[in-house]
């Protein structure tokens, strides 16, 4: 038969990396590298980019070590049936429990902005029933998807923050490499935060084989894109708000969005507009995550497959959320997570592909699993 | 199964009571507010609400309502704890989300702003690009006033700043940038003073309101604040006359700056020095004099940059006198002086530092006459 | 029976015959040759005899003998020695049937002598500049007309016969070294998996063979145009062509194919590209308007310009429906009108449709019913639906503009763009024949993107588009224009 595989080819790799990361981040990036880099929280982009790449490499050389084998279905074979599956049962948790907070605020977000009469219930459910159908289509759909909405998406937002530069003043970015690391409250390493998606790719690695050789030239490349998207936000943020003001805002982003203004187009507040645009990445972020974490449940339990997984975790994901809808909350949940998360998302590849390394295991060439 | 779950959840939302809809002729548009110091110490708000019949344009070209709109006013302990007793003097629910423009009455601007404007921030429909303007007449009055080329006063403003041709004396400064500049320690707000002219039956810009914090510390003339425009690289269009002894009363039309800011500190004094290359085009000698000689020209500038230099000088003195930093001047100390910026002791310097002040001023064109 | 065994005479087997096809008031029975010993057997509703007596003539007379030996050629058109059953069968499908004297064998001759319609312009795929012409019910005439655009050797025409009772002809037509020899297998298995009754249009075989039946976007493409299917050959793509129907089946698709006609290439690229845009915008514009204008009206007027708001609310307000109500009866009225005018006779339907639509537009705004706005939206949007070529996927984007609707007016913009995500997570689903139905946008093909949304002139076309995989990827050796030097 005429079908394709399942394998995402370089591009889909490429997209769906650049959303994931794009939808996750575009929220509250702003906050953590202007708390902690002052006025130069724009160099916090480049630099978080440099410490998650040992994190991306030791998810790389566990996949060429295990080519059929995702991260959860590796750690059951490196550490073992039991220990495997408990370690990956707390990984997942812990996703599962960094996604709930996100979707929180994603739904406070658009509560405050969009809907505010309508019940946070509906908005939650509404968002988590797209997200969780994109979920169970699986990692095709998933990716075909994100292929089809990043140009799109990449145009609105180069043309946002063209829109932007004019209120830009350059005096509130200077100096540069005026270094004072805050590593009190917020700050600190909060600025990882951004590429911390990337690490889901780690849960499709099997469908990545094909394109081993190809995965470091198209994560380089999402890094440029996500370098300069992030780096032109912030600037744009700080260049407007100054770097003390961003921290009264609950969304910098959204902020510096709503400042874009063009006289006489149909569309007044166009920032406001743009936005409405972005949440669609967030929902295929959304939509991704569900994917990767239900899958995950599904190889560690043994049951199913993660398209019921999917629908089990909809629910049980909505009514945290109903219930963690306060916005104070979540976000110092958010910005713990932003702080400490990059110990589990790239600390644990790291540990894995250090211990498959001493204990010399590795997977089956063939389609074993 | 699967199906029959989806077209349940798809019920539940066709049965739901879409919450936020409410149709924008069922809502009460507010097109400007008005922000007045009330008696023991209240703070009185006054809502411009259009009466979207009236606004029709007729096919037949009957005559319309020379008010097409209402005023609704309340008084309360803060801005928004009026809301309640406008909403009750209105038949449709308020929705602040077309505000052009909010006026301010300096008498409530001198007292802070801080707690007033507030809500202006907070609110999420209330558009941030919305214009502010200061008035030494009640704001309530402003709003209600007869205009003879708009029918709705708040509507002009917004015209007014849009257009590029305008921006001589007047610098829009919109909600977004107020809150951002009022609570900033290196930068200070400033809002245009406007002012109607019952004769005329039109709106006058008088001057610009700046701010010391949120405080209202003066205003300047028009003069000066063509000045600021020429320092900040804010003016599009100025204007510029010149009395001279050759060729009469020189005048330039489209005067542009690009200024350059240094800030040097030696130790105990900040020095700022200021450079602006200005330019413009002749448009006018009162003695008709044509074919200017390069020496003339050179002359012309050279006067003309003299001028400008004093008034420069003036206008920063003045600003500094108020303590009011609406060139943010402040920011670029940080920037240059960051080991040394303190937001404690940024006035006391900013009041007490030297000026020098630079200009080179080219004549562009000279029109269409030699 | 085996007429070889018995030998029964020629009488006998005409009343076999008789017997088997039922008697059918239709059938004729003609002696001929030159001593009248050989007899013509046919149904008259299917062959209009006068036409044939030259090809009787000519027949050689040898065969006409006793005792004759076969005919040295056998074809489908020619077959002899046919069984009572075989005979009566090809007699059903318009064959001529001969029984030869002495030698008691029954030959057929395929004449297809049934009525046949002249070629013309379908209508719902006129084009300004191309051939008139498109398919017409008569297998053949369809399978000549695209003999006469690819003049190849390796032009395969592959033919099954489905429907027990209509025993319908179905041709695949592809070229064997450019089509995917996989695709080719896939949909014969598919046709071949078809058990049924009978097959009246092309429609069924559509439905039939499709990846998913119960997906709104239709996975096949159909065409009446022979300058469509013999580009879609040239491309890899198979053709399937059936008898009766002037429609014809191209598989695989994709969306990206629903907003593509030949008019595209016979223009320049500069005209190609700029129709390819007008009718994406007018398609998007058909689709996401009215939800829009639900959304920024009742849900967000900030969005709207002051003056715009103004005059909305001004003439909304005269009207008693909320604006929801209004924006869906007119949405339903606009629906009703269609589907009258395609019923409606001629020229009298065009203007009627149109004189309804602006009569009855005007008399419900004075009467206060509706506001103009909002018939101003609805009626940009009832025009803009008609850019889209592709009638099927037309209809599936007005519906689905009704869900946009919805959605809109549940969740304002918020519903726009969660409805838009679900429908694009649909099609993103969606595989035709192993091809993406999002391809070239998703995934993404460089080259074949070339012809997606823009035409690039045909010397930066070197290639086929990679979506179908063909076989040979190089069209031509590339042709330089007078900018290249």
């Amino acid at each position: 038969m005429n079908q394709e595989r399942t394998s995402i080819g370089p591009w889909l790799f490429w997209s769906l990396s650049t959303i994931t990361c794009f939808g996750f981040g575009y929220i509250n990036a702003n906050i953590y590298n202007a708390e902690t880099m002052g006025a130069n929280g724009y160099l916090a982009v480049p630099l978080a980019a440099l410490c998650s790449i040992p994190g991306l490499i030791a998810i790389y050389l566990l996949m060429k070590r295990f080519p059929n084998h995702n991260i959860i279905q590796q750690s059951i074979v490196i550490l073992g049936g039991f220990l495997g599956r408990l370690v990956s049962i707390i990984y997942l948790l812990f996703l599962l429990v960094f996604f709930i907070v996100y979707s929180t605020d994603v739904a406070i977000l658009i509560h405050n902005y969009l809907l505010e009469s309508t019940p946070f219930y509906i908005i939650c459910a509404a968002d988590l029933l797209i997200a969780a159908y994109l979920g169970s289509r699986g990692i095709e759909t998933v990716s075909r998807i994100a292929s089809f909405v990043i140009l799109p998406l990449a145009t609105v937002v180069f043309l946002l923050f063209i829109l932007i530069l004019p209120e830009v003043r350059v005096d509130r970015l200077l100096p540069i490499f005026n270094f004072q690391f805050n590593f009190e409250g917020v700050g600190g390493t909060s600025i990882l935060n951004i590429f911390y998606p990337m690490g889901l790719w780690a849960f499709i690695t099997p469908y990545c084989k094909n394109i081993q050789q190809k995965i470091p030239r198209m994560t380089m490349l999402a890094f440029s894109v996500l370098i300069s998207f992030f780096l032109l936000d912030n600037i744009g943020t700080i260049g407007i708000y100054g770097h003390t003001y961003i921290s009264q805002l609950p969304y910098p982003s959204i902020e510096t969005f709503r400042t874009v203004e063009i006289s006489y187009i149909f569309i007044e507040q166009a920032g406001l507009f743009g936005v409405i645009v972005l949440l669609a990445s967030t929902i295929i972020s959304s939509g991704f995550s569900l994917y990767a974490i239900s899958l995950g449940m599904s190889q560690v339990l043994g049951l199913w497959d993660y398209k019921r997984f999917v629908w089990i975790l909809t629910p049980l994901i909505f009514i945290t959320n109903i219930h963690l809808a306060h916005p104070g909350f979540i976000k110092s949940l958010s910005h713990l997570f932003a702080k400490h998360g990059w110990m589990v998302i790239w600390g644990y590849p790291i540990l894995l592909s250090i211990l498959a390394f001493i204990f010399k295991k590795k997977g089956k060439t063939t389609h074993g699993s | 199964m699967v199906h029959k779950l989806w077209l349940f959840l798809a019920l539940i939302f066709c049965l739901s009571g879409c919450w936020d809809q409410e149709e924008v002729s069922k809502r009460a548009l507010v097109l400007a507010m008005g922000l007045d110091q009330a008696a023991e110490g209240k703070i009185k708000v006054s809502l411009q609400i259009p009466i979207v019949e009236e606004l029709l344009i007729v096919p037949s070209g009957a005559a319309v309502s020379a008010k097409p709109f209402a005023l609704v006013s309340a008084e309360g302990s803060s801005a928004f704890a009026t809301v309640p007793g406008l909403n009750a003097k209105t038949q449709t629910s308020l929705f602040f989300g077309q505000i052009q423009t909010v006026f301010i009455n300096t008498e409530l601007a001198r007292k802070g702003l801080t707690g007033p404007t507030d809500f202006l921030r907070r609110h999420p429909t209330v558009p941030p690009q919305a214009f502010l303007l200061l008035t030494e007449r009640p704001a309530h009055e402003m709003l209600e006033v007869r205009l003879i080329s708009k029918r709705i006063p708040s509507y002009s403003t917004v015209t007014f700043f849009h257009s590029n041709n305008k921006k001589d004396q007047v610098f829009p400064q919109r909600i977004w940038e107020f809150n951002r500049n009022i609570r900033s320690q290196t930068q200070d707000a400033f809002i245009p003073l406007i002012e109607y002219d019952t004769k005329e039956e039109t709106f006058i810009i008088k001057g610009l309101g700046v701010f010391d914090g949120d405080r209202l510390a003066g205003i300047l003339s028009g003069e000066e604040t063509r000045m600021v425009g020429l320092l900040t690289g804010k003016t599009r269009n100025a204007y510029l006359s010149i009395p001279t002894e050759r060729f009469g009363r020189i005048t330039f039309r489209k005067v542009t700056a690009a200024p350059r800011t240094k800030i040097e500190h030696n130790g105990h004094q900040l020095l700022f020095r200021f450079h602006v290359n200005a330019q413009g085009f002749l448009v006018e000698s009162t003695r008709g004099i044509t074919r200017f000689t390069p020496e003339d020209l050179e002359w012309i500038q050279t006067k003309t940059a003299l001028y400008l230099n004093r008034e420069i000088k003036k206008a920063v003195q003045r600003l500094q006198a108020l303590n009011s930093d609406i060139l943010a001047l402040g920011e670029k100390y940080r920037a240059h002086y960051p080991r040394k910026w303190d937001p404690a002791n940024w006035k006391l310097l900013y009041s007490e530092a030297k000026i020098e002040v630079s200009v080179k001023f080219t004549v562009t064109r000279s029109g269409t006459m030699l | 029976m085996s007429i070889r065994s018995k030998k029964p005479t020629e009488l006998n087997i005409i009343q076999s015959l008789i017997h088997e096809a039922g008697n059918p008031a239709d059938l004729r029975i003609m002696p001929f040759g030159r001593d009248l010993s050989a007899y013509l057997i046919y149904l008259n509703s299917l062959i209009p005899f006068e036409k044939y007596h030259d090809l009787i003539d000519r027949l050689p007379q040898e065969w006409l003998g006793r005792n004759q030996p076969d005919p040295p050629l056998t074809h489908e058109t020619l077959q002899t020695n046919l069984s009572i059953t075989e005979a009566v069968e090809k007699m059903l499908a318009g064959h001529l049937l001969m029984i030869i004297p002495g030698a008691s064998r029954i030959a057929s001759l395929d004449v297809q002598g049934w009525l046949r319609r002249e070629p013309k312009e379908p209508q719902t795929e006129r084009l300004i500049r191309g051939p008139r012409e498109g398919f017409v019910e008569t297998l053949e005439d369809n399978i000549g007309m695209i003999r006469r655009w690819i003049q190849d050797p390796k032009l395969k025409i592959i033919e099954t016969v489905l429907g027990r009772r209509t025993k319908t002809r179905v041709v695949l037509m592809y070229l064997a070294d450019i089509a995917q020899p996989r695709l080719v297998t896939e949909v014969t298995r598919r046709l071949k998996a078809i058990k049924i009754d009978g097959i009246l249009e092309s429609g069924y075989i559509e439905q039939l063979i499709s990846d998913r039946r119960a997906s709104i976007f239709p996975l096949t493409q159909a065409t009446e145009r022979s300058d469509k299917a013999a580009s879609a050959i040239l491309e890899g793509r198979v053709v399937i062509l059936v008898d009766k129907s002037p429609s014809s089946i191209i598989v695989p698709t994709t969306i990206n194919e629903m907003y593509q006609t030949p008019e595209d290439y016979y223009f320049n690229f500069w005209i190609g590209s700029f129709l390819r845009l007008i009718r994406l915008l007018g398609n998007n514009l058909a689709v996401v308007l009215p939800g829009l204008y639900i959304a920024l009206a009742a849900y967000h007027p900030e969005l709207l310009p002051t003056q715009l708001a103004l005059s909305i609310a001004g003439t909304a307000s005269r009207v008693p429906l909320p604006l929801i109500a209004e924006v869906l009866l007119l949405e339903i009225m606009v629906e009703v009108f269609r589907e009258a005018g395609l019923r409606l006779p001629g020229a009298v339907g065009q203007t009627l449709g149109v004189v309804a639509g602006i009569v009855l537009g005007l008399s419900a705004v004075q009467a206060g019913f509706i506001s103009p706005a909002t018939l101003a939206v609805v009626s940009i949007t009832a025009i803009a639906s008609f850019t889209g070529p592709n009638y099927s996927v037309d209809i599936a984007w007005r519906l689905l503009k009704f869900i946009m609707l919805f959605a809109a007016a549940v969740l304002g913009l918020y519903g726009i763009i969660l409805s838009g995500l679900a429908i694009l997570i649909h099609a993103a689903d969606l595989n035709s024949f192993g091809v993406s139905y999002l391809a070239p946008w998703a995934p993404l093909q460089w080259r074949a993107l070339k012809d997606g949304p823009f035409r690039m002139p045909f010397w930066a076309r070197l290639y086929r588009p990679e979506t179908w995989r063909p076989q040979d990827t190089l069209r031509s050796g590339g042709t330089k224009g007078e900018d290249d030097d």
